[in-house]
Order: C-alpha cells, then sequence, then structure tokens
C-alpha cells in the first residue's frame, strides 16, 4: 500500500508540474505586473529547484503536512477533511439507491428472461450506462427545476431549514450520480443470475421444494454476488468519478467541486492532496471489496467443487 | 408474491423517471416565461444594449427580504488585502468601506467615509477629512467602536505593505499622517496621477486592527468594516451570507440581508433566476445571454475593458510595420464584432482605451488603417511577403475568443496568410503570452483587459517597457518617447495635462499598428422583476445599498 501511494505522490507531483501554466499568473490574474508575479512566486516556493520542491513535499506528506491550498487560502487537509462528508453523503446515497433498484431489475429480468419485461430493463439499463451524466443533468434541471419547480436548481441544503431542504437538494444530483451505476448493477445483475440460476444447485433447491421467492432472492442472489460485490467497488470510484462533473453542474459544495478549482487555479498541493485522497480511497474501496469477496468466496467455491 | 409486487413497482418507478429523463430531450429550449421578450438581434452597439436600470420602481419602497445574488465562482477570502477575484471584491465592498468610491455613472469619484479632501500644490499631500459618524460593526475583538483617523492609517499602511499585489501606487505611496481623530494627510514621495483612484479599490477599505490582529490568518472569513451589511457566515463553495447592519452611518438597507450562491455552470445561473431560487446572476456569457434575455431578466452595461489582438512587436514577420498595417488593413473589422457578439454583448471600440475613460478622445478613431483586402496585399508583397507566410494566434479557450480567431483566420487567408490558431486555457494562456516577444513563437494574441477610467490602466500597462515582462504588454512594445508621455502623465495631477499625454501616447501607438482593438464586452447581469433600484455599472461591482441606490424587493 505505502509504494502504492508513494507512487501516487511522485507522479501527481511531477504531473501537475509538467500542466503548463503558471500559478501565480493564474491567481494574479492578466492585469499582474511582472515584480508582483515573481515576489508571489518566491512566496509559493515555486522559485525553488524542482527536486528540492519534490523532497521538501514528500517530507511534508510523511509529516502529515499536505500544505496550504492557495485558492482557497486554507490547509489542504482540512479542506478535504470538511468536503468528504458531502460527496460521500451524494454519492453513498445515490449508490445504495441503485444498487437497490439495479439489483432488484437485474434479478427480475434474469427470472424473466426473453420477456417483454426483460428486454425492456436491458434497454433501460443500457440507456442508463449510455447516458452522459452532464447532459441528463442539464435535462433533469430544465424539467423539473426550471418547468415544473419541483426541486431546487442548485447547491446543499441545510438541516437549519430542515431534513426536507437536505433532501429536495439531494434527489436531483443523486439521481444523475445513480443512472450509470443502476444501469450496470442491472446488467451484471442479470447476467450473473442466469448463470446461478441454471445451475445445479439451484435445480436441487427447486426440487426440494423449496418456495421460489426463496430459491431466487435468497439462494440464487447470495451465489449471484461475488461479480456484482466487484461491480460495486468499482462503480465506487466511478461514482466518484462521475462527482466531479456532477458536483460542477449542481454547484454542490464537495471534493469533485474542489478539484476543479484545484485545477483550474493551478493549485498544486490541493490537487496533489486530493489525488492523494482519492487514490487512499481507491486502495481501501478495492481492500474492503477483497474482504466482502473472502467472506462471500468459499461457499461458492465449495458448492461448485461439490457438484 | 408480495415482495415481487413491491420491487415491480420499484422497477416501474424507476423505469418512469428514466422515460422522463429521456424526454426531456424535446423540451431542450430555453423554458417559456410570461414576461414579454425584447427586441432581438440589433447591431453590436452600445445603443443595443438592455439597461434595466431606467426602470422606476412600481408603487412604494418596501422593506425586508433577503437579496440572493449568483456568481459563477466562489468567494475564498474576503481580506480586502488578499483577494484576487471580482467576486470576492463583491463581498468586501459590502462590509467595507473606503475613503472615496465611484459614483453611480463611474464617471467619477465621491467622497464616502471621507466628506471631503485637498491635494497640495506639489501633488504631493492628501488631506482628508473624515465623517464623526461611523463605527464599525461589532465583533469579537471590539463591539462597534467608533471609526478613526488611527484606522486609516493602520489600513493603507497594511496594504501598503503586505498586500501581494500593488493597490496603492506602492512606489509612490509614503506615509499617512495622523492629524487629529477625523483628520489625516496621506503623503506620497512624489505627485501621482491615478492615486485618487487608487483609493476606491476596494483592497484599501478601512479596518478595524483588533479584528484583523485577532482573527490572523482568519480574518478573510470573518471580515469587519464599517458598511451597510455584515457578514455573518462564509462557507467556500457554498454560500456567503450577510446580514444588514443595525449602526450603519448611512440609509438603511432595504433588504435584510444577502446570500451569494455559486454556481460555476453559466446555464445554471439562469435557471436559479427563472426557478424564481435567485435575484440577480452576475457574469452571463454566450448562451446565458440570450436565455436571460428571452425570459426578460437581461440587464446590461458597457465594461471598462478592451479587448483586443496584440501583435508580436520585436520577433518574427509581424516586428515590421508593413506587415502589420496589412494584417489590420486585412480583417473587416465591424464584420469581425458582430460576427463574434451575436448577442449584442459588446459594443465596437477602436482605441486602447475604453470610451468611458475622461481621457477618451474620439479623434484617434480615425487612425485604424481602413479594411482594403487589395491594400493588404500591395503592403504584403512590399515587405517581401507576396505569397504570405504563416503566423501563430494565441487565445484562452471561451467562445468569443474563438470565434475571434476563427474570423481572423478567414480574413487573413483572404490575402493570403495561414493562422494556426492555439487555444488553451487562460492559465497556460498566461505563461505561453508572457514574454514571448522575444521570439516567433506567438505571433499574435486575443485578450480582454478590464481596467477603470484612468487611460493609466490601460496605455500604462499596455505599452510602457517596463512591463514588456507582464501579460500585459506581452507583445513587447518599447518605445522611449512613449515610455517618457506615459511616465510623465503618471505625475501630472491635472487631468487635463493627463489627457493631453495619454492623446500623444495613443496617436503614436495607433500609427505603429500595435494590435486590433477591437470590442468593449458588456457587463451581463440577469436581474429578476421584483428588484427594484439596482445598477449595473461598468466595473460590474454588485451595488447593493450605497450613497446613489438601495436596492428593494417586491414581496
Amino acid at each position: 500500500m505505502i509504494p502504492t501511494l508513494l507512487v501516487v505522490v511522485s507522479l501527481t507531483f511531477f504531473l501537475t508540474r509538467m500542466l503548463p501554466g503558471d500559478p501565480a499568473l493564474a491567481i494574479l490574474g492578466p492585469e499582474a505586473e511582472a515584480d508582483e508575479i515573481q515576489l508571489l512566486r518566491q512566496e509559493m516556493g515555486l522559485d525553488k529547484s524542482l527536486p528540492e520542491q519534490y523532497f521538501r513535499y514528500i517530507a511534508d506528506v510523511c509529516r502529515g503536512d499536505f500544505g496550504e491550498s492557495y485558492s482557497y487560502h486554507q490547509s489542504v487537509l482540512s479542506l478535504i477533511i470538511s468536503r468528504i462528508p458531502n460527496t460521500l453523503l451524494l454519492t453513498l446515497t445515490a449508490l445504495i439507491f441503485s444498487l437497490i433498484l439495479g439489483v432488484g431489475a437485474g434479478v427480475l429480468a434474469a427470472t424473466r428472461q426473453n420477456t417483454a419485461l426483460d428486454y425492456c430493463i436491458s434497454v433501460v439499463a443500457l440507456l442508463g450506462v449510455s447516458m452522459p451524466v452532464f447532459w441528463l443533468a442539464l435535462m433533469l434541471i430544465l424539467q423539473f427545476s426550471v418547468k415544473m419547480n419541483l426541486f431546487p436548481v442548485m447547491g446543499m441544503g441545510t438541516m437549519e431549514k430542515g431534513l426536507g431542504d437536505v433532501i429536495s437538494h439531494m434527489l436531483l444530483p443523486g439521481f444523475v450520480l445513480a443512472v450509470i451505476p443502476m444501469g450496470t448493477f442491472a446488467r451484471t445483475t442479470r447476467s450473473s443470475m442466469i448463470d446461478v440460476l441454471g445451475s445445479d444447485s439451484i435445480r436441487c433447491l427447486r426440487a426440494r421444494g423449496i418456495r421460489e421467492s426463496k430459491v431466487i432472492w435468497i439462494h440464487g442472489l447470495k451465489n449471484a454476488l461475488p461479480p456484482i460485490v466487484t461491480v460495486f467497488g468499482l462503480q465506487l470510484a466511478g461514482t466518484f468519478a462521475g462527482a466531479i462533473v456532477t458536483e460542477g453542474i449542481f454547484s454542490w459544495p464537495g471534493m469533485g467541486t474542489v478539484i476543479n478549482t484545484a485545477i483550474n487555479n493551478r493549485d498544486y498541493s490541493l490537487i496533489q492532496g486530493a489525488v492523494l485522497f482519492i487514490a487512499i480511497s481507491f486502495v481501501f474501496c478495492n481492500m474492503l471489496v477483497d474482504i466482502v469477496y473472502m467472506l462471500l468466496n468459499p461457499k461458492v467455491d465449495f458448492e461448485n467443487g461439490g457438484h | 408474491m408480495k415482495r415481487r409486487s413491491v420491487t415491480t413497482w420499484i422497477l416501474a418507478a424507476s423505469l418512469a423517471a428514466m422515460t422522463l429523463a429521456g424526454c426531456g430531450s424535446s423540451n431542450q429550449s430555453a423554458p417559456q416565461q410570461d414576461t414579454t421578450t425584447t427586441a432581438a438581434s440589433e447591431p453590436a452597439t452600445t445603443a443595443a444594449l438592455e439597461t434595466k436600470a431606467e426602470e422606476e420602481p412600481s408603487g412604494e419602497i418596501q422593506k425586508g427580504g433577503i437579496l440572493t445574488v449568483v456568481v459563477p465562482s466562489s468567494p475564498k477570502t474576503v481580506d480586502p488585502k488578499d483577494h484576487t477575484t471580482d467576486y470576492e471584491a463583491d463581498i468586501i465592498f459590502q462590509v467595507a468601506q473606503n475613503l472615496v468610491t465611484y459614483n453611480k455613472d463611474y464617471t467619477d469619484i465621491i467622497p464616502l467615509l471621507a466628506t471631503e479632501w485637498s491635494v497640495s500644490e506639489d501633488g504631493k499631500d492628501y488631506t482628508f477629512k473624515l465623517r464623526d459618524d461611523v463605527y464599525f460593526q461589532p465583533g469579537k475583538f471590539q463591539d462597534g467602536r467608533q471609526m478613526v483617523a488611527e484606522d486609516v492609517k493602520y489600513s493603507l499602511e497594511r496594504i501598503y505593505n503586505e498586500c501581494a499585489t500593488d493597490r496603492i501606487c506602492r512606489e509612490f505611496f509614503e506615509s499617512v499622517e495622523v492629524v487629529n481623530d477625523f483628520e489625516v494627510i496621506i503623503h506620497l514621495k512624489d505627485s501621482c496621477g491615478p492615486f485618487l483612484e487608487t483609493l476606491c479599490d476596494i483592497g484599501n477599505g478601512i479596518l478595524p486592527k483588533e479584528e484583523v490582529e485577532g482573527w490572523g490568518d482568519e480574518f478573510g472569513y470573518h471580515l469587519v468594516g464599517t458598511g451597510p451589511f455584515m457578514l455573518e457566515e462564509m462557507v467556500a463553495d457554498e454560500r456567503v451570507t450577510l446580514k444588514k447592519n443595525p449602526n450603519y452611518w448611512g440609509d438603511e438597507p432595504n433588504v435584510d440581508g444577502v446570500e451569494v450562491k455559486t454556481a460555476s455552470d453559466n446555464s445554471q445561473i439562469v435557471n436559479a433566476l427563472v426557478s424564481d431560487e435567485a435575484h440577480i446572476g452576475m457574469y452571463l456569457q454566450g448562451e446565458s445571454i440570450q436565455r436571460a434575455k428571452d425570459a426578460g431578466l437581461l440587464a446590461q452595461a458597457p465594461a471598462t475593458s478592451v479587448t483586443m489582438i496584440r501583435f508580436n512587436m520585436q520577433s518574427g514577420p509581424t516586428a515590421d510595420p508593413k506587415v502589420r498595417e496589412a494584417i489590420i488593413k486585412a480583417v473587416d473589422i465591424d464584420g469581425m464584432v458582430s460576427g463574434i457578439y451575436q448577442y449584442g454583448e459588446a459594443s465596437r471600440i477602436y482605441q486602447p482605451l475604453t470610451f468611458l475613460s475622461w481621457g477618451y478622445q474620439d479623434k484617434y478613431d480615425s487612425l485604424i488603417p481602413e479594411y482594403d483586402p487589395e491594400a493588404a496585399k500591395a503592403l504584403l508583397a512590399e515587405a517581401g511577403y507576396p505569397d504570405g507566410f504563416t503566423m501563430t494566434m494565441y487565445i484562452g479557450s471561451s467562445t468569443n475568443r474563438e470565434k475571434m480567431a476563427q474570423l481572423f483566420q478567414y480574413y487573413l487567408s483572404e490575402v493570403g496568410i495561414t493562422v494556426e490558431i492555439k487555444s488553451s486555457t487562460m492559465a497556460d494562456w498566461m505563461s505561453a503570452v508572457t514574454g514571448s516577444y522575444k521570439d516567433s513563437v506567438v505571433n499574435s494574441y486575443g485578450i480582454t483587459f478590464n481596467g477603470t477610467i484612468d487611460p493609466y490602466a490601460y496605455e500604462e500597462k499596455f505599452f510602457t517597457s517596463n512591463n514588456i515582462d507582464s501579460v500585459s504588454n506581452a507583445g513587447g512594445y518599447a518605445d522611449d518617447q512613449v515610455d517618457e508621455w506615459l511616465y510623465a502623465a503618471y505625475k501630472e495631477t491635472d487631468r487635463e495635462k493627463r489627457t493631453e499625454y495619454y492623446g500623444q501616447v495613443m496617436e503614436k501607438v495607433m500609427n505603429d499598428n500595435v494590435g486590433i482593438f477591437y470590442a468593449c464586452e458588456a457587463r451581463n447581469w440577469g436581474i429578476a422583476p421584483k428588484v427594484h433600484d439596482s445598477v449595473v455599472r461598468a466595473d460590474s461591482r454588485l451595488l447593493i445599498c450605497t450613497p446613489f441606490n438601495n436596492i428593494w424587493i417586491e414581496q
């Protein structure tokens, strides 16, 4: 894990430095004069040699100091920590929502294979997977916020105005974020379920006279879970990436907005901090998936091996 | 089979939602509004700009309500010393105040915290008499004490000593002398023409020392001043809330507070206005302008800015004055301007100076070489390029700039010049262009510069040889005589004499064909019909409660 993160830190360090554009210029704007820019470059330590900047940065990171974001005038660590809950609130809700709906649809499609319902679900799932997120977001806003005035156009609600405010602000961005994973979950579940339902173990269960709903939803789904878990892990990361676009459109004050600002302003330490954070969460997600997989897998192996 | 029915229901619901989402595409066009559509696509002149300020309030002024304003980028710090963006300046402007400020039309300077001022003969000493009824907003470190001369000294010297950018004519500023509680003298090392205007910069707002030092680095989120509104809460990327200052020395604000929200996606600003979530949307661009116009919300004002194409003056083919003249002759500038600004969001200009400046003299307009592609070809042949050549045009990617580059490319292709367009983000553009006069990589570039009403903010920035390593004079214009005039104009305090100097500079640079100064882009705001007494000024400042306006909302 440590080597992975070291590679990530080093890569982002050099990649951000390779980005064309001078941070001091980006901050001060075209109206600034040469000596002002020089002064700011010094203040930001950009006048030092690249290796010196690099080792200084690595040393700082080891001490838990991720530097100061000059576009936010705030320490990178406290900025990221303050934004994670906002992003998690949106992405996790969207993901859980899409998991329940997607898996439900996938199971339905699998049990009614080659019926009208199955085709319907497959087409809708395919649409969901291929939908451009920003387009969907803008269309939903035009329809539900501007025309029908049902949901707020942008921003995050506050608890001070009640739970309703928070939920109404969350519905549109949450739905937009949920669409792609929903489609993916439905497709994965469908194919995995079709395999499992055709297996001998399920035939066995049916032969023993166990209720069909129990066979499908408990035994069948359980055996079909491993690929779904893998996809869940991938989607967790994917939703996070999707949040960068969605948060931008809905002005949701999360990590996505921070990353956008950081890149536009060439805010080196913030870009590095944010990428490192994403890397850590990827590593963490993968670990989580592995653990869940291990919990599920032995039984599957045992049953398959048994036949 | 109860479980199945539940899942079927959920599925049906999600299906319905997805279908609806798909249907949205047919409703892509701008939302229908009750308000009538204003006349569309007039020629790009000042007259075509939508001015809402004229509109008279209907009925009695109503007090109360929270004014909601949407801006494209979140304010990050509102310490006058550290702020960099207009969005931050707009917040500071509500909370902290300067000795002097601009008037409603942005043509002159009026007193704010000062009551009157005088300048000594030699132009080195500015004496200000202060209001004696001004109190700071109560904060954590003081309970709303009176503002006195000592605060002026503290605030101005803080900007002089600690600000990263020069907001106070640093080379000329010397010190502030406190005469008594309500009188200060600002001493300069030498006379300085733009100094009084500099004092209008929001960086020079008057602050209480206790709060600045008490909060330390956090003062940027806890700004305290003497203005009509107090900073209540500031969460970056989320919102800034201001509430009415109960002890404000001036007219009581009509609104109870202000909420500033951020929408990085420009179309979202108009969406927020149309869906009644916001009262004012600032800095509209491109298609959003048309949408705001269609919804009857658009308010425009010509900006104090210059949008231009500059040539590399020292390297490459454009170092030859004949080539520069040929390029200008090859471009139908009127056609280009109406092609770029389809929504009428700009006016045609002729000189590297805003026509709103007191130093503007229209006699120089005619110095631009006239559109004449045949003459351009002849000039090119004379300069040794009978078959044309290939040159680059660097732009920071934005719709307006890209359209300009394409039209520029088209016009030059007509006289045999091939233009390669290099479009990048603003940050990349700035580093590519800075110092580019040294070699022949950047032959021309496009940019909009914002300034004030002082010609100094344009001519000095664009043409002094001191600035050839800055973005503002990246083309590398250097001329000893022009430098001399500019310096004389900078040191002069008499406006008439300054106008004369700047006129001489203008004549010289226009004859040198340093670039194509083609447009003054408008300030484009969306304002809800229930907002009254709003002012869209050339500098796009958010003016809510000032000596000349006081916004109120129809309940």
